[in-house]
């Protein structure tokens, strides 16, 4: 589903020029569950927003089911991220001002679905979520946990076929934090490909493979039995 | 997706009330302020339209020259040029004159009323669009004792009794006189320039002395409606020709007589051109206005809005660091930019169109007193017309680009990579931001200069001594009787002095004075008793004043600038003057007094003694610590000898001040709109502060704990803003030094643009900024240091 190959990213001030990412080049196929380590800095985050179109290479080549993607205009990126993409985040990155619903309801807002069908699938994946009861709070009315669940059923509303993580657990307790990477897990086994930025040795252990990087560069992969 | 955008917009309004309400409150200001002005410039550009034959009536008009070379523009006729015209040229459909009488007494019941009184022919009905309810628009004016009035009057004076041959009892020459109302019309917009309540025959109004064939007056107004495409240019030169054919022996004896540089000819101005022509309006027209006016105002209404336009984009911006987040998640979650901006531009459309129903309320609220400081009888029903709401929808949607386009575009460009990680810095549009609470300032500073030198040059016209005292006396129109009424006034004890004039004392009569072989043109002249001097204390310099009542006649008294005038370099008394026939003899000088506004230079003057006491003015000086009764007794006295006419009285001073009518208006309008803009520009200020404090909790947090003392922190958040007013104040200053003294130029009598002036309009500017800012930076650094770094 995803290959990239010796991409590039580097970020400029006026005096320094820091390399984010150097000729980095993995594979993920469709299905996988794959983790992503490496201590702060070594352009964990900058990789996954790559992967996630909101952010473009400098230099290499990205193919995103079969399409070269690195140099698409920012139009044509955002285009293939609603329809194929689902983010979840360290801090939920729920828009405040809007309820569970409304949050929920937002990618299918943006991918042109008719209301009543939007009805429809909000409420299908809240329920699958298991927050039908909070969906007219507001983000601040729930603890962390809930907020998470909030984020995912958003990711994956619009039936994704990619879910990018960026430390799912980062925020929450051991309790909630489980109880999130089971929900990713069960959306992988349903066929969703997941990809996942994490800390934490215990989430990783969820996934099928873990990339470690370290600066800029993949070190080692490990394949999880 | 609508309803989407419209909740975060509302749900975002409501969570940043601070924000909102001056965002809401500055818009609403100064969209009202464009929506009055958008009304005033609406009726002053629409003036007249309403006629149908409208682009074929013209007024002849004349340009000339004056003996000394100088060029004059004339609205005037006389009685003679429609009617030859008419006659002579066949391009010429019709005529009509039109001439006002002031107002006359009108008997109802037991009552007089003072009512305006309109002259003109008969062919009123035919040019113009003004419709009869009831009449023969053909011969309701062919008797002189006819009268049209309007629905309103017929109203006021017959009920709903059918008003058509009924009398009414109007004064003329001072009895009673009856006239058949023989038509009823309807009430004339105010947006017109011919405007009537009662109409009568133009035949009334012409003079006793007027000779059917006199060119040479001007006392009314002539217009002709021409046949259809009918080319003006070509009317007039054959007007010229007429003109020549008639006076030609009579001008070059002018010629002869006062110069060869004296010329006239006559011009068509297009009806439609009148209001804010430059031939002015009067003899019984709408006053005119000038364009400058409309630019004018339209540019200070066009400031203010533009002031509140920047207050938005400046807290949009400013809050764009927290709304990065929904930003990007709404681009994470599939938004396009087109989406994003379209959000943005519907955010602003709802605040504007919020800012604009408030303002409609303003609008409806200050009309009122805008109509008086406008000279305007604008309506709120106005704004139910179709232009009027076009005009508005059109400012609604300008003022949502102008205010709205730019922050959208800059929002909805964020990368959501650094507005969800956090790393979004708002560097780059501080210089925007900045330059324009500059620009906001500018327009604020310089406002605020042009009050201040306006409210002192005020103060300097009312102020300046005038040559003489003007307290306490009471300018008493009077028709007859003089003598008896100085005699009978002169018992009381708090009636100090009587003395006569033949006009009020601030209108003035002039005429041509000849001294030797030269010519002083438009010299006024006032004719007095011998009591006028002494009372206004007008000091005699040399020679001496008017001797008793039956003195002669023929001794005048002359002012300095006249001895300037007549270039006399020796002792002026025993000199001769002559005004056509009569020969006067210089028996004394007076100190150069300004006997009308400072708005006009000293003329020369003449001062006549009149043979016999027939005075249309009595000047009542009173003891001012008994005003009242002494008002009581002026009036009692008067009724007994003048009981067909009400009283007009004055008070000298008041009479004077009224002559700085537009300048008192100026004064207002130029104060009012430099009180907003200061205001407005201050509460986006504020609102800026706001949030720059908000972003810099952690490092006011951090100085804190390092040390930093509270006045240090104020002044480093404060010193910041300052200096942008600071730059304004510098842009200003010279901008509105140049200004000003350019328009002190039309006074010729003015204050010195000092520099102590610039000094406290800038140090005012300062100081209501900075306690603007001062009260957050002082929040922000008395608050809590453990607070500000926990919320991190």
């Amino acid at each position: 589903m995803i290959k990239i190959t010796n991409l590039e990213k580097f970020y400029r001030t006026e005096e320094v020029e820091t390399i984010a990412l150097n000729k980095l080049s993995i594979e993920v196929k469709t299905g996988e569950f794959v983790a992503i380590m490496g201590p702060s800095g070594c352009g964990k985050s900058t990789l996954l927003n790559i992967l996630g179109m909101l952010d473009d290479p400098d230099e290499g080549s990205y193919v995103f089911n079969g399409i070269e993607v690195a140099h698409f205009t920012e139009r044509k990126r955002a285009d293939l991220r609603k329809h194929n993409i689902g983010f979840v985040f360290q801090s939920f990155n729920l828009i405040d001002e809007l309820t569970v619903f409304e949050n929920v309801e937002l990618p299918l807002i943006y991918t042109g679905v008719p209301s009543a069908e939007r009805v429809k699938r909000v409420e299908e994946v809240l329920d699958k979520m298991q927050i039908m009861h909070r969906r007219n709070h507001y983000p601040q009315q729930l603890s962390g946990g809930q907020q998470q669940r909030v984020a995912i059923a958003r990711a994956v509303v619009n039936k994704p076929k990619l879910i990018l993580a960026d430390e799912p657990t980062g925020n929450l307790d051991s309790s909630n934090g489980n109880d999130v990477m089971e929900l990713l897990t069960d959306l992988n086994e349903q066929g969703t490909t997941i990809i996942m930025v994490t800390h934490s040795e215990h989430d990783a252990r969820y996934s099928h493979r873990i990339i470690r990087l370290l600066d800029g560069q993949s070190v080692v992969e490990n394949i999880m039995v | 997706m609508i309803r989407n955008y419209i909740k975060t917009a509302f749900t975002n309004m409501f969570r940043n009330k601070t924000y909102t309400l001056i965002n809401i409150f500055g818009l609403s200001v100064g969209l009202a302020c464009v929506m009055l002005i958008a009304l005033y410039i609406k009726d002053e550009v629409s003036f007249d339209r309403f006629n149908e034959n409208g682009p074929s009536i013209y007024r002849i008009v004349q340009d000339g020259q004056r003996p000394d070379g100088t060029e004059y523009k004339n609205g005037f006729t006389g009685g003679v040029e429609g009617i030859t015209f008419k006659q002579q040229i066949p391009e010429i459909k019709d005529f009509c004159r039109i001439n006002g009488g002031g107002s006359s007494l009108v008997k109802k019941g037991g009552d007089v009323i003072s009512e305006p009184i309109l002259y003109a022919d008969k062919s009123i009905f035919q040019i113009f669009s003004l419709p009869l309810i009831s009449g023969n628009p053909a011969s309701v004016l062919s008797n002189p004792d006819n009268i049209v009035i309007t629905e309103d009057i017929a109203e006021k004076y017959f009920g709903k009794e059918t008003a058509i041959g009924k009398i009414l009892q109007i004064n003329q020459d001072g009895k009673f006189v009856p006239f058949t109302v023989t038509g009823v019309a309807k009430n004339v917009p105010q947006n017109s320039t011919v405007r009537f309540k009662f109409l009568m025959s133009i035949e009334r109004s012409l003079p006793k002395q007027y000779t059917a064939m006199d060119w040479f007056s001007s006392f009314l107004n002539s217009f002709v409606y021409l046949n259809p495409k009918v080319n003006p240019k070509m009317v007039e030169k054959k007007m010229n020709a007429v003109f020549n054919r008639y006076t030609g022996k009579e001008m070059a004896d002018f010629k002869k007589k006062f110069g060869a540089k004296l010329s006239s000819s006559f011009k068509l101005e297009p009806y439609y051109n009148v209001h804010l022509g430059e031939y002015g309006t009067g003899n019984g027209l709408t006053p005119s206005n000038k364009v400058d006016y409309s630019y004018i105002l339209g540019g200070i209404a066009g400031f203010i809005l533009f002031i509140a336009c920047i207050n938005f984009i400046n807290l949009t911006l400013s809050r764009s660091l927290r709304r990065g987040k929904e930003i990007g998640i709404r681009k994470v979650n599939g938004s396009s930019r087109k989406q994003l901006i379209v959000q943005f531009m519907g955010e602003s459309f709802i605040l504007t169109l919020i800012a604009s129903v408030i303002a409609v309320f303003i609008l409806i609220t200050c009309l009122p007193e805008f109509n008086e400081l406008a000279d305007k009888q604008l309506q709120a029903s106005y704004l139910l017309n179709w232009q009027t709401a076009g005009i508005f929808t059109a400012l609604l949607i300008i003022n949502t680009f102008l205010s709205g386009f730019y922050p959208a575009i800059v929002l909805s460009g964020f990368s959501p990579v650094q507005t969800l990680y956090g790393k979004l810095k708002m560097t780059g549009n501080n210089y925007l931001s900045k330059s324009l609470v500059v620009v906001q300032f500018v327009v604020a500073v310089f406002l605020v200069i042009g009050t201040v030198v306006m409210l002192k040059q005020f103060n300097f016209l009312i102020n300046t001594d005038l040559g003489y005292k003007p307290s306490d006396i009471v300018d008493v129109q009077l028709p007859r009787n003089f003598d008896l009424f100085k005699n009978n006034l002169s018992k009381y004890p708090f009636i100090k002095s009587v003395s006569g004039q033949n006009v009020p004392f601030t209108s003035v009569y002039a005429t041509m004075f000849e001294v030797g072989d030269k010519k002083l043109t438009s010299t006024p002249y006032f004719e007095v008793d011998n009591q006028f001097l002494k009372q206004l204390n007008i000091p005699v310099i040399r020679g001496r004043a008017f001797g008793n009542m039956s003195g002669d006649t023929t001794e005048v008294l002359v002012n300095q600038s006249f001895i300037k005038a007549a270039g006399w370099n020796d002792d002026p008394i025993g000199k001769k003057i002559k005004q056509g026939k009569q020969e006067y003899t210089v028996i004394g000088v007076v100190h150069d007094f300004h006997s009308s506004s400072l708005n006009s230079k000293i003329n020369p003057l003449v001062i006549e003694q009149l043979a016999k006491p027939t005075y249309g003015e009595a000047l009542v000086k009173i003891d001012p610590a008994q005003k009242v009764k002494a008002i009581n007794a002026i009036q009692r006295e008067y009724k007994k000898l003048v009981p067909d006419y009400p009283i007009v009285y004055n008070f000298l001073t008041d009479s004077l001040a009224d002559q700085y009518d537009s300048e008192k208006k100026w004064k207002q309008i130029i104060t009012i709109s430099a009180i907003m803009s200061i205001f407005i520009s201050c509460l986006g200020l504020f609102g800026l502060a706001t949030l720059s404090i908000e972003q810099r909790v952690k490092e006011i947090g951090v100085r804190k704990v390092l040390g930093a003392s509270i006045a240090n922190i104020s002044s480093i958040l404060m010193i910041n803003f300052l200096k942008l007013v600071f730059i304004a104040i510098i842009i200003a200053s010279p901008l509105a030094w140049y200004a000003m003294n350019k328009w002190l130029q039309n006074y010729p009598y003015r204050i010195d643009m000092n520099y102590l002036i610039l000094i406290y309009a800038c140090l005012g500017s300062l100081i209501i900024a900075g306690l603007t800012i001062s009260f957050q930076s002082i929040k922000a650094a008395l608050a809590n240091p453990v607070k500000c770094l926990r919320s991190e």
